[in-house]
Formats: C-alpha cells, sequence, structure tokens
C-alpha cells in the first residue's frame, strides 16, 4: 500500500501540514501577529471603536430612548450658540491656564530644595505624595467644608478669630473656580515632585563638578545645566498635568453638588457639562459633539506642546 | 451672630437647591396672584409681576429681613438637623434623617399668604410594567403592582418608609390626618401641584441662578426672572420636539 510504505519512510518525520510549510521567519511573523492582534482587538473594541461611533454620535439627535437621527452639524450650531458652553470653555482653558504652571512652578521649587535635603527626606517626600493617594471625591468633601462660612468652615473660621471678613470662597463666582483649583493643584504635587526629583537625580553630578572647575555660579548652573537637562522631565510633566486639568470633573462635581458647576456656571468644565448633558438631560447626540471638541483641545494641546518643547 | 458680624445661627434656611425652589415655583408664585406655568406645563407663566414679587419676597428674606443666609452651614437640612436654623422647608422623605434630631421639634403646613391662599408642591413616582414582559413575569409583575398599590402594602409603606400613600383612603385615615408629623404633609396634599419637569435637574438650574443672580451679583429681580423665564421655556421647547 503506497499510504504505509509512504508512513514508513518519513519515520521520524513529523507530518505534513500548512504550518510545517512555512519558513521559521514566516512563523515567526505569525505568531507576532497572533500576539498582536489581542491588543489590537481589545483597543479597536473598547477605544477606538466608540471613539468614532462618538463621532457618528455628535452628528445625530439620540436620546437613548428614541433611535438616532442623523441631524447633521446642529449640536455643533447650538454649541456655539449657547452661551454656557463658551462660559464653560473659558473655566476649562483657565483650569489649565492657571493650574499646570502654577502646579509645575511650587512642585519643582519644593523637588529642587527637597532633593538637597537629607534629614527625614523620605518622610518629608511621602507626606508630599499622600495627597496623590487619596480619593478625590473624599477630598473634595474635605476642601468643601473647609470653605464653608463660620461656624462650620475652618478657614472662615481661622479668619475671623484673627477679626477678619470672612472669604465667600465657592460662593462667589469670582472665587469659586480658583478655590476648587487649589485642592486640585494640591492632590497633584506628589506624584509631580517625586518625577522632577527623579529627573534632577538623573542629572551626572559630573557635569556640576564640571561647571563648578571652570567657575560657573549657581544661577548660571541653574541655567545652562539643570533647566535644559530636566527638558525631557518638563515635557512629560507639562504634557500630563495639561491633560489632567482639562479634563478636571471630581474635585468640581462634588465641591458643588448642591449647585453643579456653580455658582452661575462659574467652576462648570466642559467634562462636567458633557456627564450633565448625557447623564442628566439625557442628550446625548449632544453631548457627543462637546466630547468631539473635548477630544480635539486634548488633541491640539498635546500636539502644540510637544511642537514648542520638541528637540531642535 | 458673631462679633463679626457673621450670621451663627439662623432664623430659616435659605436653600433653593433643596426644596425652595419648589416652594417658589408651585407656592409662592401663586400665593403672589400668579401662576407658575400654563395648565399643560408647557409655557412659563411666571414671568409677570406675580414672578417678581414672588422672588423678591424671597430674596428679601436674606437680604431685608435677614433671617437666614444660602450657604449657611452648606445646606439648608444641615442647618436644621445641627439645630442652628429654626425652620426649614423640606419633604417627607427628609422625616428619616430628621428622626434623631436632639431638640424637640415638630411639622407645620406652609403658610397661607394674607388672603389664606395656600399651595404646595408635591412629586409622586409611578409603578409601571414594561411593555416587554409576557407569560408568567407579566402575571407575576401584575400580581406585585396589585400588592404594592394596596391600601395594606400603602399603610406599611407610610410607617417604614415614610412616603405619603397615594390612595386617598389610606392616607385620610383619622389616624394619619391626626399624626403630629404626617398630618401637616397630608393637609398639604389637598392643595398641591406637581410641576411636569420635562428635565428636572435643568429646569431646576434655572431657578438657582435665578435666586444666585440677585443675591450673589446683587441683579434686578425682574430681569433675572426674565432671563430664568427665557432658558426654562428653551428647555420646554427643545424637549418637545
Amino acid at each position: 500500500m503506497s499510504m504505509a510504505s509512504d508512513s514508513v519512510k518519513r519515520v521520524g518525520q513529523e507530518p505534513t501540514t500548512i504550518w510545517n510549510r512555512f519558513s521559521i521567519r514566516t512563523k515567526r511573523v505569525i505568531w507576532a501577529w497572533t500576539f498582536l492582534a489581542l491588543p489590537i482587538l481589545f483597543y479597536g473594541g473598547i477605544r477606538f471603536y466608540p471613539t468614532f461611533q462618538a463621532f457618528w454620535l455628535s452628528l445625530t439627535d439620540w436620546d437613548l430612548l428614541r433611535p438616532a437621527k442623523f441631524v447633521g452639524l446642529a449640536n455643533y450650531q447650538s454649541m456655539l450658540s449657547d452661551p454656557v458652553f463658551w462660559r464653560v470653555f473659558q473655566n476649562t482653558f483657565a483650569y489649565l491656564i492657571i493650574g499646570t504652571p502654577l502646579s509645575l512652578l511650587i512642585s519643582f521649587v519644593i523637588a529642587y530644595y527637597l532633593d538637597r535635603v537629607r534629614f527625614m527626606h523620605g518622610f518629608i517626600r511621602a507626606l508630599y505624595f499622600l495627597p496623590f493617594l487619596t480619593t478625590a471625591a473624599a477630598m473634595g468633601w474635605v476642601w468643601r467644608w473647609f470653605y464653608q462660612p463660620v461656624p462650620i468652615g475652618v478657614l472662615n473660621g481661622f479668619l475671623s478669630v484673627l477679626g477678619m471678613p470672612q472669604q465667600t470662597f465657592l460662593r462667589s463666582p469670582d472665587t469659586a473656580l480658583v478655590s476648587i483649583l487649589m485642592p486640585a493643584i494640591w492632590a497633584g504635587l506628589g506624584f509631580q515632585v517625586i518625577i522632577f526629583i527623579a529627573g534632577l537625580r538623573a542629572i551626572p553630578s559630573t557635569f556640576y563638578e564640571a561647571a563648578r572647575i571652570d567657575g560657573l555660579g549657581d544661577w548660571a548652573i541653574f541655567r545652562k545645566i539643570t533647566l535644559p537637562l530636566l527638558k525631557p522631565t518638563t515635557i512629560f510633566l507639562v504634557v500630563f498635568s495639561s491633560i489632567g486639568f482639562l479634563r478636571i470633573f471630581d474635585q468640581v462635581y462634588n465641591m458643588t453638588t448642591n449647585d453643579p458647576g456653580g455658582p452661575l456656571n462659574s467652576t462648570k468644565p466642559l467634562v462636567l457639562m458633557i456627564y450633565q448633558t448625557a447623564f442628566s438631560s439625557y442628550k446625548m447626540g449632544y453631548a457627543a459633539a462637546q466630547t468631539v471638541v473635548l477630544f480635539t483641545i486634548l488633541l491640539v494641546v498635546s500636539l502644540m506642546q510637544l511642537w514648542v518643547m520638541r528637540k531642535r | 451672630m458673631d462679633g463679626g458680624g457673621n450670621i451663627t445661627t439662623e432664623g430659616m434656611t435659605l436653600d433653593f437647591a433643596g426644596q425652595d425652589h419648589h416652594w417658589w415655583r408651585e407656592a409662592l408664585v401663586r400665593q403672589f396672584g400668579g401662576a407658575p406655568y400654563t395648565d399643560d406645563y408647557k409655557t412659563v407663566t411666571y414671568d409677570d409681576q406675580a414672578g417678581v414679587d414672588a422672588l423678591k419676597f424671597y430674596t428679601d428674606l436674606q437680604t431685608k429681613e435677614k433671617v437666614g443666609m444660602a450657604g449657611f452651614m452648606d445646606e439648608g437640612q444641615a442647618a436644621f438637623r445641627a439645630g442652628l436654623a429654626g425652620m426649614t422647608i423640606d419633604g417627607t422623605f427628609r422625616l428619616g434623617s430628621f428622626a434623631s434630631n436632639s431638640f424637640k421639634w415638630g411639622v407645620t403646613e406652609l403658610p397661607a399668604n394674607a388672603d389664606g391662599v395656600r399651595s404646595n408642591y408635591a412629586s409622586y413616582f409611578a409603578n409601571c410594567i414594561g411593555a416587554s414582559a409576557t407569560g408568567e413575569k407579566l402575571e407575576a409583575s401584575e400580581k406585585f403592582l396589585k400588592y404594592v398599590s394596596s391600601p395594606e402594602a400603602m399603610q406599611i409603606w407610610l410607617k417604614v418608609v415614610g412616603e405619603l400613600p397615594a390612595r386617598k383612603a389610606v392616607a385620610l385615615t383619622d389616624d394619619n390626618v391626626a399624626d403630629p408629623i404626617y398630618g401637616p404633609f397630608l393637609k398639604g396634599l389637598a392643595y398641591a401641584h406637581t410641576t411636569q419637569f420635562v428635565d428636572e435637574a435643568g429646569q431646576r438650574q434655572t431657578a438657582i441662578d435665578m435666586v444666585n443672580r440677585v443675591l450673589i451679583n446683587g441683579d434686578d429681580p425682574k430681569a433675572s426672572l426674565d432671563e430664568a423665564a427665557k432658558q426654562e421655556q428653551a428647555i420646554i421647547d427643545d424637549a418637545a420636539q
């Protein structure tokens, strides 16, 4: 029988399958793509598909109940003519423009000097890092109580003990945004300090020694060595904290639940507006249009920062 | 007041984000001779003199009469629970958290105006069966609905949860009406109105902003009221599409 003789002839060899006809190189590529397919499918399914879906939804009037109907750019039109949207747009950038530079400046100063402190260095660093570990919602509520008028507000209680007038903090459109921003900056400080310290330590000490031998002063060393070599760290933190401030939500929502984003919309960021449009007014299409705007802002701001701080 | 002129105890809570916006909309506006909406709740009608008077009456409680301060103790209910406010306006759902108050307290109806006109706000929920229920599930849900809407279940619900019964026969028993806590709430139901909100959070926001513009920014009540009416009408029209 030919079959029998065939198998006798091929004893010790593997049976011929399609798989075995591939070269080792091809097999490797197939394996690699098999493994890669998993994250690609995963991200495709839970990241990219919903993102494109949101773009599509922003062109519809979907309200959860009735099937979505294509309405073209109507959502974008009503957004641009809505004064609340422009107020929210302005607030979102206020969080970014005040929050990012201020938090980076404070955390850099702390990192720069903490790096030189030897006494209880680890303990102090842990104290700075602690707020970063705390839930934003819990922190929001505690600060909300700090800001209350007397008799329960700690800050106002302190002011009146000193005989000073109470401050409005969360109750006035002029002070509310900054009052919310302060705990948000404080909460992120620990993380930024740690990253800055790591960046500072990565600068070889030989550079400093050489500079000293050449007779450079402290300020010159700081400007010519520390800052330029810290640039990659700074870029990372600028992008990271900008994204954080652009999508601020927890602090605002928890500190103003009675009047979300208030008083008079003075603290409402884009994410809170999206949340309210989607989950309290059920205007999914309109909310998706606001999401597309947020997406675009995040994209443009991140790209701009990378471009400004690029290696020349 | 303390030495610095700061309020440390108030006569009544002013918390428009709580129940006060209902009080203004359905009670005060009507007591000043107006109506908050047309009967179908599709058109805002509080933007007249009665609305202005009602708004001014409310904001004057803080700015002129100085009997309360919005934002005192964060929330009105907190001020009352702490014993730092003499009166608060709230619903039956709050009774549970007031039950443990460490002082003597009681319930009464909302005040009538000089002509004896009373009004109140009441909200209710509806139990329903989903349109897709069939067969055994439909039968079971019908039985369940029949039970929860029975006089017996409503009496238990009032005792345990504190929500007022929907059936008049259950609600208006002599025992319930004579109850010092539930009695006033039940009496209030007789002249209560239910606002038909299309987006309660959104419509409430227009009312909160209306009061804040007067209390915080010092705006003219009429201008603020007109603005609120415009915004709320836009929300109602938008939902009708």
